[in-house]
């Protein structure tokens, strides 16, 4: 499989969320990573920020960064900039610059993942951030609202310190523009962190009047239009207009904001406060690397990428993620940073820099009495006198052994001390103990030691008038804990080194492909008779490429793979086990199929809804957006040949019935009338909607469907255009409230299409068969881990395509190449560990109440017949202990956090 | 002058409630002695038992630092510790004892300084209340 590829490890370069992703992932797939950022600190752009919406997400940046330090096959080069790339894939020589320092490096593949920008506002006449202090941009805000900001999240407003009473944000600074400032296309993320600001100012003083202005709201993905809902329901106010002037209010620092509303009609208002919502674009140093490399790039500036392949630059062996590849949010470039391995793995082998690491076998030591090493780490801030009062109280507490101060390589002088201490139990003090996890499990296996035998002491947040007794009290804690530490059974079990896809439309094809190129044997199931799924609909993407001709291509591609197993008209009907070996039981055509098979990836698909309303069935010139494409591809002179046309947004989407906004359908409407005025320039093409969401770059072919006369009426969710059929014709009339004209308008069109929500196949019924969790829209939920996109709630399923959100379907196989990244991390292991850190059931007390089943959010408990008692599979559990917590009849226990251990925790803390 | 210093202890979610730890770090904010807390894996695992027994061991007031609701990466740990501390807040009431000595609070590493926050509000609620043993 893999003899005839290059092999050598791979540069990402730019450490940001994207950088990082890609780089932690690379690492898991075995390949020695350079890392290089050109600031001082890993993290971009998020570490800037208050809050993530609409999951926030913070907390899991800062143990990212300490995973990529912490790494042996990650080498972070900071303060570095790429000055020169030569040669070919397999073989690229990189000349790098460290203060002054050069260095060359070999590297087999590079991703760029340099990211974004903010736009400047001072290039900008309209928004007068340098002559007035209340005008900030976005990111200023976020620094306010921040705790650790200059202002400890106290919100003042610049010039004189006052609480404002009103804030205002402005949309669309630096995007969406083509006269000031050369960004024509959409920043895509701004709407959605407007609103997040918003509502973080609410949450810290709920009398803040808060106001965006803004042309259209743009909240197009997943959850997003529940979050705006959300926003709408806190007072979150919300101008549609244009704004063409800020000034002082006179003898004042408020500022006053003229603008014309949606009727052309000039209004103003004064604020405290004015926020920009600036827009994004791709980083200047990035574009002079890309230039530098010979990497293509769009019209605007961003990485351009191949069709169909939404992480490959033109160069081979080049990948981008992140935003230097357009405007994306989080989670699309985490999607993305994960997809460039999926890449990767099919041209290149790993070279880690380190050979993985071998421990040795768990010695008896964990079942003699308890002795115990406290360990601890002082960070540069921290008072070293600390140690010495550490070490001091700690060997005065009873069942420790030694104390002892660690530096530099943290786990290799746990791994020491523990030797040489022949302790058997861990306390390890720490400023975060969370970060250091990894590498205390480390030291106790290195140390032939169970992995769990071991508790923290946070060393953070103590008062330096008392800190004696904070410490004492949180030493006798972690050591009163580690005596109670019984070690917890381990078990490795074999991984079955295939894949279940459930899907045949283009996600669940590509990541087939992705996983069988790597050698792994793959069932595809599809429910259908027929490969495509809803790919076989669609007759372009947004940008123009040829849908079918690709569809084709990627059909043949899996016929002709013999790791590729297809299941047509087949259906799941059951699926156990835990990641590394699950088993499905198929129902193909009436034959009841058991698969055994080591990881799992649902791409279940989607489709749009069939509506209730505007003569949908009952008039033959009413089309589904899907039936409209059908028509284009079979029989085009039908379409093309009509007088007017008609496309009306947002039928059953966005409203009581229907929450969520199908994402793809607003550039499905301007993509087909551009190419409807294409071949036919006299056609009239009438797009009514409510809000444009053309995001991203996707706001140029907007920009170009306005050029060519195609007109865009807006209309109000109570107020929806109506249809009427003209007797004797086949045409029908259209009457629609305009709401520029403030009146209602009529016309005949020859067809109507109607684009409608899309929703899920059947995902009710694949959630409650695989136990993984759906969002509230009914899609596939994304692990509440967080920062775990292609991720469900259960480990070892990953979701990708239409069931997980609308989407077009360049993105979705993006989503499909991480999904079977995600998976082949666990396919390339030979075994996998269970247990540890998981709920254990007593048979002999389990009295099968079935209250853990209810319980467990993850649906991991089930009753064994057999035993007749609840069993909790340890490679599924999570480890919350919420079921521990519920169980009447006391039968399920966690040795790391023991019924005991809670108890006695009181007395122990209190007895002073 | 009240000079009673109420003995609190406090069980906090090692996800959230320790990432606040870090934010409140670095705001220089430190939690009052005081105050002693008890590390779980998700609020969720905490029992009405759990919540009861520091009384029964001298501490004059309880708290639960978990998630916000919408972000517990359990799902629904601390709805499930909000419950049980409503619970234990009736069977203190039963007693005749001041229900205001056991709360629940929602963190985010987004607004660390909370960490702290509460500790020292629970601190002076409870100082108002005066010690447990008398109550």
């Amino acid at each position: 499989m893999s003899q005839e590829k290059p092999k050598g490890p791979v540069m990402v370069i730019g450490g940001g969320i994207a950088g990082i992703q890609a780089a932690l992932s690379l690492s898991d797939a075995g390949y020695g990573v350079h890392l290089i950022e050109s600031t001082g600190s890993l993290g971009g752009m998020i570490p800037k920020l208050h809050r993530i919406y609409p999951l926030c997400a913070c907390c899991k940046v800062n143990p990212r960064i300490a995973a990529c330090e912490q790494d042996p096959n990650i080498s972070v080069m900071l303060n570095t900039k790429v000055s020169g790339l030569t040669g070919d894939f397999g073989n690229f020589s990189v000349t790098l610059e460290t203060e002054n320092q050069k260095k060359e490096l070999q590297v087999g593949a590079v991703v760029l993942a340099a990211g974004i920008e903010t736009f400047d506002p001072a290039e900008h006449e309209t928004y007068p951030h340098e002559q007035f202090p209340n005008v900030i941009t976005s990111v200023e805000y976020e620094q306010i609202q921040k705790p650790l900001g200059p202002e400890a999240g106290i919100l003042k407003r610049p010039s004189d310190g006052k609480t404002p009473a009103k804030i205002a944000w402005l949309q669309c600074v630096g995007s969406r523009d083509i006269n000031q400032c050369d960004a024509p296309y959409c920043s895509s993320v701004c709407c959605m962190y407007a609103l997040k600001e918003a509502v973080n100012t609410k949450d810290f003083d709920e009398d803040i009047e808060t106001t965006i202005f803004y042309m259209d709201m743009r909240t197009h993905g997943k959850g997003f239009e529940d979050y705006l809902n959300s926003a709408i329901d806190r007072d979150v106010r919300l101008i549609r207009s244009r704004v063409h002037t800020v000034d002082t209010v006179p003898e004042s620092d408020d500022l006053l904001i003229r603008y014309a509303d949606e009727s052309g009609h000039p209004e103003e208002e004064s604020f405290d406060m004015v926020v920009l919502s600036v827009g994004v674009r791709p980083g200047g140093e990035a574009i002079e690397i890309a230039n530098k490399i010979g990497v293509n790039l769009t019209a605007d500036h961003f990485v351009n990428t191949e069709p169909f392949k939404p992480v490959s630059t033109n160069v081979p062996g080049i990948f981008v993620c992140g935003g230097l590849s357009g405007p994306h949010d989080i989670g699309q470039s985490l999607v993305q940073a994960t997809a460039t391995v999926s890449e990767i793995a099919s041209i290149l082998s790993p070279e880690p820099f380190a050979a993985p690491k071998k421990y040795p076998n768990a010695s008896e030591a964990a079942d003699e009495d308890p002795e115990i090493l406290l360990a601890y780490h002082l960070c540069p801030g921290m008072a070293p006198e600390l140690g010495a009062e550490i070490e001091g109280y700690a060997l005065k507490t009873p069942g420790v052994k030694a104390a002892s101060r660690v530096e530099g390589d943290i786990s290799g002088a746990l791994t020491d001390q523990l030797k040489e201490a022949g302790a058997n139990r861990l306390v390890f003090a720490s400023c975060s103990p969370v970060i250091h996890k990894n590498l205390i499990e480390d030291a106790l296996k290195s140390a032939g030691l169970n992995p769990y035998l071991y508790d923290v002491v946070d060393l953070r947040a103590i008062d330096p008038q008392t800190s004696s007794t904070q410490l004492q009290d949180r030493i006798r804690m972690g050591a009163a804990r580690a005596l109670l530490l019984s070690p917890p059974s381990l078990r490795e079990i074999p991984v079955v080194k295939s894949a279940l896809v459930v899907g045949g439309g283009v996600a669940g094809l590509e990541s087939a492909l992705a996983v069988a190129r790597e050698g792994y044997s793959v069932t595809v199931v599809e429910k259908e008779k027929e490969l495509g799924g809803h790919g076989l609909h669609v007759r372009r993407t947004w940008q123009g490429y040829d849908t079918q001709e690709y569809l084709k291509e990627l059909i043949a591609s899996v016929n002709q793979d013999k790791n590729i197993t297809l299941m047509a008209e087949t259906e799941v009907k059951e699926n156990r086990g835990f990641p590394g070996n699950f088993v499905t039981i198929l129902d193909k055509k009436g034959e009841c199929v058991e698969l055994s098979h080591g990881v799992t990836i649902l791409a279940s698909g989607g489709n749009p809804i069939r509506p209730q309303e505007y003569l949908y069935g009952q008039h033959e010139k009413v089309y589904l957006w899907s039936e409209l494409e059908q028509r284009m591809m079979d029989n085009p002179s039908s379409i093309e040949g009509a007088g007017t046309a008609v496309f009306i947004q947002c039928v059953g989407s966005r409203d009581s019935s229907c929450s969520h906004c199908s994402n793809i359908c607003c550039t499905f409407s301007v993509r087909t009338a551009v190419d409807l005025k294409a071949k036919n320039p006299d056609m009239n093409i009438y797009i009514l909607y409510r809000d444009m969401r053309t995001f991203g770059e996707r706001e140029n072919l907007y920009r170009e469907a306005r050029e060519k006369g195609v007109i865009f009426i807006r209309y109000e969710v109570d107020n929806k255009p109506s249809l009427q059929p003209i007797d004797g014709q086949e045409r029908l009339n259209v009457v629609v409230y305009d709401q520029v004209l403030q009146k209602s308008i009529a016309f005949d069109a020859d067809f109507v299409s109607l684009q409608t929500a899309i929703v899920g196949t059947n995902n009710q019924e694949l959630a409650d068969i695989f136990r993984i969790n759906l969002d509230s829209n009914g899609f596939f939920a994304e692990s509440p881990e967080k920062l775990k996109p292609v991720d469900s709630s259960t480990k070892g399923i990953y979701i990708a395509g239409l069931a997980v959100y609308p989407k077009d379907m360049v993105e979705s196989i993006a989503q499909a190449k991480a999904a079977s990244a995600r998976a082949l991390e666990i396919l390339c292991q030979d075994t996998i560990q269970v247990g540890g850190l998981v709920a254990e059931v007593m048979a002999e007390k389990c009295a099968v109440c079935c209250t853990c089943v209810r319980t467990c959010p993850f649906n991991v408990p089930v009753i064994d017949h057999e035993t007749g008692a609840a069993c909790i599979d340890p490679g599924l559990c999570q480890g919350c202990g919420m079921c521990v917590a519920e169980c009447p009849g006391k039968a399920i226990t966690m040795s790391t956090c023991s019924d005991q251990m809670l108890t006695q925790a009181p007395s122990v803390l209190l007895a002073t | 002058m009240n000079d009673f210093k109420p003995q609190i202890v406090a069980f906090c979610c090692s996800n959230c409630a320790s990432s606040a730890a870090n934010v409140a770090e670095g705001m220089k904010k430190a939690l009052p002695d005081n105050v002693k807390i008890i590390q779980i894996p998700c609020t969720g695992r905490v029992e009405i038992l759990h919540l009861l027994k520091p009384f029964e061991e001298g501490a004059d007031g309880v708290y639960v630092a978990g998630c916000q609701e919408d972000s517990c990466q359990y799902v629904s740990g601390i709805a499930k510790a909000t419950k049980r501390v409503t619970h234990v807040k009736k069977i203190l009431e039963e007693l005749s004892i001041e229900p205001d000595r056991i709360d629940v609070f929602n963190l985010s590493a987004g607004k660390g300084q909370e960490f702290v926050e509460v500790a020292y509000e629970m601190v002076n609620k409870v100082k108002e209340l005066g010690p447990f043993l008398q109550a």
